[in-house]
């Protein structure tokens, strides 16, 4: 029955003709508990097998024949498997790719099968198309062997690609390791080849293919549990690079293409992507943006559903997931991730962002533009028929009897215990492209939601109607052909007739250039275990428009098609191109406003591993990654601006003075020695005894101590131009320091010292205190908080604060940042600090980590930029569904417990897991012991709806970074753009405020210190925003540092009368941008 | 059936007919019924997934509960634990002493700590509920059964409020172990690389002992791995147990395994085995030893609960050592440093290594039965077979304990310094708590 309300309707098999089922069948001796792969399902490859325009289906299947669909129009299919002369009817079969091996032009099939391991033997079989027979059927020969390709190995998919560009294809072949993973052990493995599991490279010598993985730099270890690879050019350098999905503790790979026959693994050796999927499945490389550099979409297994992911194994904790690194693994998280490309170099991982990171147990994206409105949308296929993962099943269910039984005989216990492994069988996902970066979930608009377990999957127009239809392999049920049925639009369809030994142009990058430009690469291999057809799809989103398909072949010829016609399928034939500089398509990244300038100091921020979470395991971020502090001024009185940086705990703070060349020297070395156990925190260089010299002001802090001398304050005075042994200037008061200020907050002539603090030491959520030193002129300093932050008292965690008369009274008024709480405004009446209400900021509690005040829109007034949390995590806030702490001694110990909450689908559920908070708190489990009733439960049924309404509530319900625009003293919300919220903001610059040039600035962040579950935030690059009218802010950077890493701080340095920005990286070095005038940049 | 037989059939059915029925008080004063009692405890401790320790302070609470009724019921045989277990104040005697069925309440009261110590209640209400309408049917009068389940929740309550006291509530919110760089200390293991299982337990308030450190064993070798340095062969001695491990070795190394959580990974397919704590393992000998020896429920709930203090307090003594040597499993040496491949025999459990957990507990346990019921006391321990291992025979518990404690070299998850020093400490905190804790006069 068509159910016309949506796209795609799912085709029967009495509809479709194709009754092919991926049937499994568990036996004593080939199961999951000896095959770890054995529900992962087959593939899928279409191309047009018999050329006649149709493009046909070929399906394999792990244990039983795989079958071969002819297209016959209209949707129907016919299966000629037998006809064809295709029998792969033994061992296990796992991806298939369609390849024109011998350059007949007719399309052959390349299938992936398990070679040598336990009851099963096989070689990869390639079947040679032979022409059709006098009936139109093609005709198959397995000529494997012939080619050299009769490869037994532990095969998963193969990819045909031409990487050194010489016009011919050569081989990258996925295998899976299936040793049991009980023990990662060390990265280096992946070092050390296994010849069954490790992956290979082949090059294509004259038509023989020779395996090169070795000296092409290919990792071959046992360690990689290669489940997904896609190729693409991702650096804009024609030449195609690949990306391996690899299934646990061994990162993907992203191999970069030297141009020389080499790779350069990117991943393992540097920082080109901040984190990976965990459990990669199935990948692929395709231009979400249209910008003309592919995303790269790889494929997790986070449940988007509340209770499955409540009683589902979820990440190693914080603390070991720290010991896994240090074996020599790059950071994964369990969740898709999205790797946005910004030119190349630098990738900022979205995928919470965009809406699209938790999709269940996942296996295949198909990334294309489904409705045909020039934006490319997802497709994600999932579901599993075994889902291990499920605690109860581990903990409970799996109940002695049957472990008796395992113990005794592994075999005759297996299949007992195999059938009482939980299903998850679910609905597959579509999202569509809302071109900002992020997807909305049209699952159940666009298709009648239908429960499966789905793997390879493939899209292609099979009806010739100028849409893109998709083909799915279904675990124990039919596969499925989902019929496009979307309202006709416009669009063009283009085959490739490359050179001679590369039939079909693969590799070649195809645009459509018009009023907006699309770009598709090639290749096939894409998804999971499938293979795309030949033929690429574009839609032409506004017929009125003139376009033109460019087509750049693998060698760097160019073919040009102007004015095209529209619902068409356009041949470009290599023939007709013609040279080009090699590499002019480039599309080179601009920097213009910011140059980096090799480390000026030296100075690399070490911390040590946070306690946070050994103290409270139920926390979701820490308070110990804060630094490093850096303060600017001339400190030896030479007219030069020197820097301070501050250092970690058992490193002491840096003094660096600039020389006349605009070198860095280090200063007082000794100094600051003996106070190095401190972590520092907040440094502020002020004249205290108004001798015209700048003394320098240390708070620390951090969350590394609970009380004591490295608490303590300390102020090192200015005496002819260096700094004299540090006194407590104001007693032996323990302050976790987050920031200290000055301001003559009494009109009397000396600067005033303002400590702010964001936590109670070591207690997460406690109310802080913070702290008003009045000076008397001589540097001595009187505490006058109680009087005069009265009110200021009850934020419990400042982060930042700006001193500014704001109303003009003479009095530095003060604004603050921190987190639970909105951005407030505290007036400065001469005696005290007097909050003031109804600025249109209360209602956005956030956890604000830092605010700049500037006159954003040039109307005269001063606006604030606030720093957040930012989208790009699990958490989400508003005010309906806010992020709640709750403090109270929840189970009666004596220990006040910070429990956090959010919404997940609509339902407040604690954030730590079950198995954290029952640490915690082990009468939990005597409510819930079964981790689904614990999942089916409320807080109020977990906790006591007493205790809820006892505690102390505190609350998140903004995490966007924003603007607030000043309107007559009233703010006005707006917040930035997407491209800032895909992490924290730590640091905000202005760059300029012009009413010509207009105003930009520099937004700086992240944070990698928070809990496994929420992923890592790592995304911000170093962003210049561009304000550009009306509370508008450009769409996308107006250009991106490329920083890498937490950025905590920065200063301005003038060296050489140049403006520099230096910026302190948490655990990091410091990094230094000397600023283009931005006028200059733009010519 | 012959003539006389019949007539003294006819003469019992006549005097129960006449006569109260007294069957139940058959029920009540069978050990079997309160053996039954503790396997229903230790089947909950398995499903419920209890650490050692944790299990060990299950058992004991519930079990000193039991002895409290057994001593008022018997105060001339059998001294209060009031005063000799540090902080138990003695507990208020009933009222009416002849209205009470201390048999009953000492049931009442153990099933009762039982059910609050574990979570999955349902086994042990299960069981109660068809003992207690048992001894309904089986004529206990409603008054009398009344006041001793009246009697056996006050004790219950009187030992829970002393529980409390022992600072188990408060140390769940101490600190995780933070994980330490230097080779020599302790790391996760694989494959679940859990948490270190209660790192504070040496905070938990004693019976017996005046404190957790009161036996210090030596220190441990001092760690190295340079050939030839006596570390160094106690590692190379794990390493090499494994290669010439007979099947006599791999059997006693699964017998005594004794661990709750086994994690299995296979790739995603995960699944964990449990088995009885080595706690549950003593206990389980202790009633193969009372049934043996035909002890009734007044020494039997004795002689288990003297058995359940020396564990308790045994544990204590034991994590005390363990988190304060730190000392690491040769799991993480061997595949750091030797062979990445290796695995134990037996999964290494989850705390660090210095002294073997089942070592001590194994000899103290062995200690307290060998006083009560002497040396050479052969038995068959039967303990493993629910859990799918066969029959062992030993001669005596001591005989019995020298073979848990070996059993952790075979198994490759302790080096032999931890198991000598692990017997000789669980032989001094057995050896004190023989001598200090005066339970049956008599003895």
């Amino acid at each position: 029955m068509k159910d016309s309300s949506r796209i795609f309707q799912s085709l029967a098999p009495n509809q479709s003709g194709i009754y092919f089922k991926n049937q499994l069948l568990s036996s004593e001796s080939f199961n999951i508990l000896n095959y770890i792969y054995f529900y992962n399902g087959a593939g899928v490859a279409a191309a047009d097998f018999n050329s006649d325009g149709l493009i046909d289906l070929y399906f394999t299947s792990n244990q039983n024949p795989d079958e071969l669909y002819l297209n016959r129009g209209n949707l129907q299919f016919e299966n000629v498997t037998s006809l064809a002369g295709i029998q792969n009817d033994t061992g296990w079969t796992t991806g298939v790719t369609q390849v024109d091996i011998n350059n007949d032009g007719l399309l052959d099939m390349y299938v992936c099968k398990l070679g040598a391991y336990k009851s099963i033997t096989g070689h990869n079989l390639l079947w040679v198309n032979q022409g059709n027979d006098v009936n139109g059927i093609p005709q198959f020969k397995e000529e494997s062997k012939a080619y050299g390709l009769d490869i037994m190995s532990f095969a998963t998919q193969a990819a045909f690609f031409d990487m050194d560009l010489d016009n011919d294809l050569d081989l990258f072949l996925l295998n899976h390791s299936v040793y049991p993973n009980r023990n990662y052990g060390y990265g280096h493995q992946r070092m050390e080849p296994d010849l069954l599991a490790g992956d290979r490279l082949f090059e294509n010598q004259g038509g023989s293919y020779v395996d090169i993985s070795k000296k092409a730099g290919i990792f071959q270890g046992k360690i990689g549990y290669g489940l997904g690879v896609s190729i693409a050019d991702v650096n804009g350098d024609l030449y195609p690079d690949i990306y391996v999905g690899n299934d646990f503790f061994e990162n993907d790979y992203l191999y970069i293409n030297q141009k020389n026959g080499t790779f350069r693994e990117a991943i393992s050796t540097g920082k080109s992507l901040d984190h990976t999927t965990h459990y990669s499945m199935g990948n692929s490389i395709v231009d979400l943006t249209n910008d003309g550099f592919p995303e790269i979409l790889s494929l997790d297994m986070l449940p988007e559903d509340q209770v499955t992911y409540q009683t589902s194994g979820m990440e190693y904790s914080f603390p070991i997931y720290q010991e896994y690194l240090k074996k020599g693994y790059q950071p994964q998280f369990m969740q898709n991730t999205l790797q946005l490309n910004w030119g190349g170099d630098n990738f900022s991982e979205i995928a919470f962002l965009s809406g699209i990171a938790a999709t269940e147990w996942s296996w295949a994206p198909l990334v294309a533009d489904f409705d045909n409105d020039g934006w490319k949308d997802i497709y994600i296929t999932n579901g599993i028929l075994g889902a291990t993962n499920d605690m109860d099943y581990i903990n409970f269910i799996s109940d002695a009897q049957i472990q008796k039984q395992l113990d005794q005989d592994k075999n005759t216990g297996a299949l007992n215990f195999i059938h009482k492994i939980p299903t998850k069988k679910v609905s597959n996902y579509f999202y569509k492209n809302n071109r900002d970066l992020t997807f909305k979930d049209v699952s159940k608009e666009w298709i009648k939601a239908e429960k499966t377990y789905s793997n390879g999957a493939v899209y292609a127009d099979f009806d010739n109607d100028g849409d893109l239809d998709i083909a799915v392999n279904n675990v124990n049920d039919y596969a499925q052909i989902l019929e496009n049925t979307s309202e006709k639009k416009s669009f063009v369809q283009v085959e490739l007739q490359g050179p001679e030994g590369n039939k079909f142009g693969i590799g070649s990058r195809v645009s459509l250039l018009g009023k907006t430009n699309q770009v598709q690469q090639l290749q096939v291999s894409q998804g999971y275990l499938s293979s795309l057809s030949n033929r690429l799809h574009f839609a032409i989103p506004d017929t009125t428009s003139h376009y033109k398909i460019q087509v750049e072949w693998p060698d760097g010829k160019q073919s040009i098609l102007d004015s095209i016609s529209f619902n068409t399928i356009h041949q470009v034939n290599y023939q007709t191109s013609r040279d080009t500089l090699a590499g002019t398509s480039k599309k080179e990244p601009i920097q213009t406003r910011f140059k980096s300038v090799s480390n000026l100091i030296s100075f690399t921020h070490k911390e040590y591993q946070t306690l946070d979470y050994n103290r409270q395991p139920i926390i979701p971020f820490t308070f110990s990654n804060e630094g490093p502090p850096l303060a600017v001024g001339d400190i030896n009185q030479d007219a030069l601006e020197d820097i301070i940086v501050g250092g970690a705990k058992a490193q002491s703070t840096s003094i660096f003075i600039q020389k006349a060349d605009g070198t860095f020297e280090p200063f007082q070395e000794g100094l600051m020695q003996k106070d190095r156990m401190a972590e520092d925190t907040a440094l502020h260089l002020i004249d205290i005894e108004g001798d015209g010299d700048l003394d320098l002001l240390v708070g620390s802090g951090g969350n590394e101590f609970r009380t004591g001398e490295k608490l303590y304050p300390r102020l090192y005075l200015n005496t002819n131009g260096s700094f004299e042994s540090p006194v407590f200037p104001f007693g032996k008061i323990p302050i976790n320091a987050s920031s200290i200020s000055s301001a003559d907050v009494d009109k009397d002539g000396d600067l005033d010292v303002f400590i702010t603090t964001d936590i109670e030491q070591t207690s997460f959520g406690i109310q802080s205190r913070h702290f008003l030193f009045l000076n008397d002129g001589q540097g001595n300093f009187s505490n006058v908080s109680s009087k005069w932050l009265e009110e200021l008292q009850t934020l419990s965690s400042i982060k930042d604060v700006q001193w500014h008369d704001l109303n003009g009274d003479g009095y530095e008024d003060l604004v603050v940042a921190g987190y639970w709480s909105p951005i407030s405004i505290f007036t400065n009446t001469g005696d005290r600090l007097e909050k003031v209400s109804e600025t249109g900021l209360e209602t956005s509690k956030g956890w604000w980590n830092c605010l700049e005040l500037s006159d954003v829109d040039n109307d005269g007034d001063l606006d604030i930029i606030a720093g957040n949390w930012g989208l790009n995590s699990l958490f989400k806030a508003s005010s309906k569904q806010p992020i709640h702490l709750y403090l109270n001694d929840f189970d009666s110990n004596g220990t006040v417990d910070p429990l956090i909450t959010h919404f997940f689908q609509d339902k407040e559920i604690p954030f730590a897991s079950k198995d954290k908070l029952t640490k915690q708190m082990p009468m939990l489990n005597k409510k819930f012991l079964s981790y689904h009733d614990f999942a089916n439960a409320t807080i109020e049924q977990m906790f006591g709806k007493k205790r809820l309404n006892e505690a102390i509530v505190r609350e998140v319900t903004e995490l966007r970074s924003c603007y607030f625009e000043n309107i007559d003293g009233q703010f006005k919300k707006i917040p930035l753009p997407n491209f800032i919220q895909m992490a924290p903001v730590n640091e905000i610059v202005s760059i300029e405020s012009h009413p010509h040039f207009g105003t930009t600035m520099l937004l700086l962040g992240n944070n990698t210190n928070i809990s496994t579950q929420l992923g890592e935030m790592s995304a911000n690059k170093g962003f210049l925003v561009q304000y550009t009218k009306a509370g508008k802010f450009s769409e996308k950077p107006l250009e991106v540092l490329g920083i890498q890493g937490v950025v905590q701080s920065s200063a301005q340095i003038k060296i050489n009368s140049e403006e520099h920005l230096f910026f302190g990286r948490n655990n990091d070095s410091i990094v230094v941008y000397k600023k283009i005038k931005a006028h200059e940049g733009k010519k | 059936m012959n003539k006389l037989t019949t007539f003294l059939l006819a003469i019992v059915l006549l005097t129960t007919a006449c006569q109260k029925d007294n069957r139940y008080q058959t029920v009540l004063e069978d050990p079997t019924t309160f053996h039954k009692a503790v396997d229903r405890l230790t089947s909950v401790i398995v499903h419920d997934i209890f650490s050692p320790p944790v299990a060990s302070r299950i058992y004991a609470y519930p079990m000193i509960a039991a002895y409290e009724a057994m001593h008022l019921k018997q105060p001339e045989k059998f001294q209060s634990l009031a005063g000799q277990l540090n902080g138990l104040s003695q507990i208020e005697a009933p009222e009416n002493p002849n209205l009470v069925h201390y048999d009953l309440a000492a049931l009442h009261a153990f099933l009762t700590l039982g059910k609050q110590f574990i979570f999955s209640e349902n086994t042990l209400v299960v069981f109660q509920d068809s003992l207690y309408t048992e001894l309904k049917a089986k004529g206990m009068p409603r008054r009398l059964f009344k006041n001793s389940i009246a009697y056996g929740e006050k004790l219950a309550s009187h030992i829970k409020d002393w529980a409390d006291g022992d600072l188990y509530k408060q140390t769940r919110t101490y600190p995780k172990y933070t994980i330490r760089e230097q080779d020599k200390y302790w790391k996760p293991t694989p494959p679940a690389y859990m948490d270190g299982i209660e790192p504070h337990w040496n905070k938990i308030r004693t019976f017996v002992l005046d404190s957790a450190n009161q036996f210090v064993p030596i220190p441990p070798i001092p760690f190295s791995l340079e050939e030839g340095s006596p570390f160094r062969e106690q590692l190379d001695e794990v390493y090499q147990v494994k290669i010439n491990l007979t099947q006599e070795q791999t059997e006693i190394a699964s017998f005594w395994d004794c661990n709750p959580y086994v994690t299995h990974q296979n790739g995603h397919a995960m699944f964990a085995t449990k088995k009885i704590t080595p706690g549950g393992h003593w206990i389980g000998i202790t009633k193969i030893a009372a049934q043996k020896a035909q002890q009734d429920l007044p020494t039997t709930i004795n002689t288990y609960t003297r058995v359940s203090i020396a564990l308790f307090d045994a544990f204590i003594s034991c994590w005390d050592t363990k988190w304060n040597t730190l000392v690491v499993r040769p799991e993480t040496l061997i595949n750091n440093h030797f062979d990445q491949e290796w695995t134990p025999l037996l999964q290494t459990p989850p705390f660090p290594e210095y002294t073997s957990g089942h070592s001590v507990i194994s000899r103290a346990s062995a200690v307290v039965l060998t006083d009560l019921l002497g040396d050479n006391f052969a038995f068959d321990d039967t303990t493993e077979m629910d859990y799918g291992l066969p029959m062992r025979s030993y001669t005596s518990f001591l005989e019995a304990s020298e073979e848990a404690a070996i059993s952790r070299l075979y198994g490759g998850i302790h080096y032999m310094m931890a198991i000598e020093e692990g017997v000789n400490q669980g032989q001094k905190v057995g050896d004190f708590i023989v001598q200090k804790l005066i339970t049956n006069k008599n003895n």
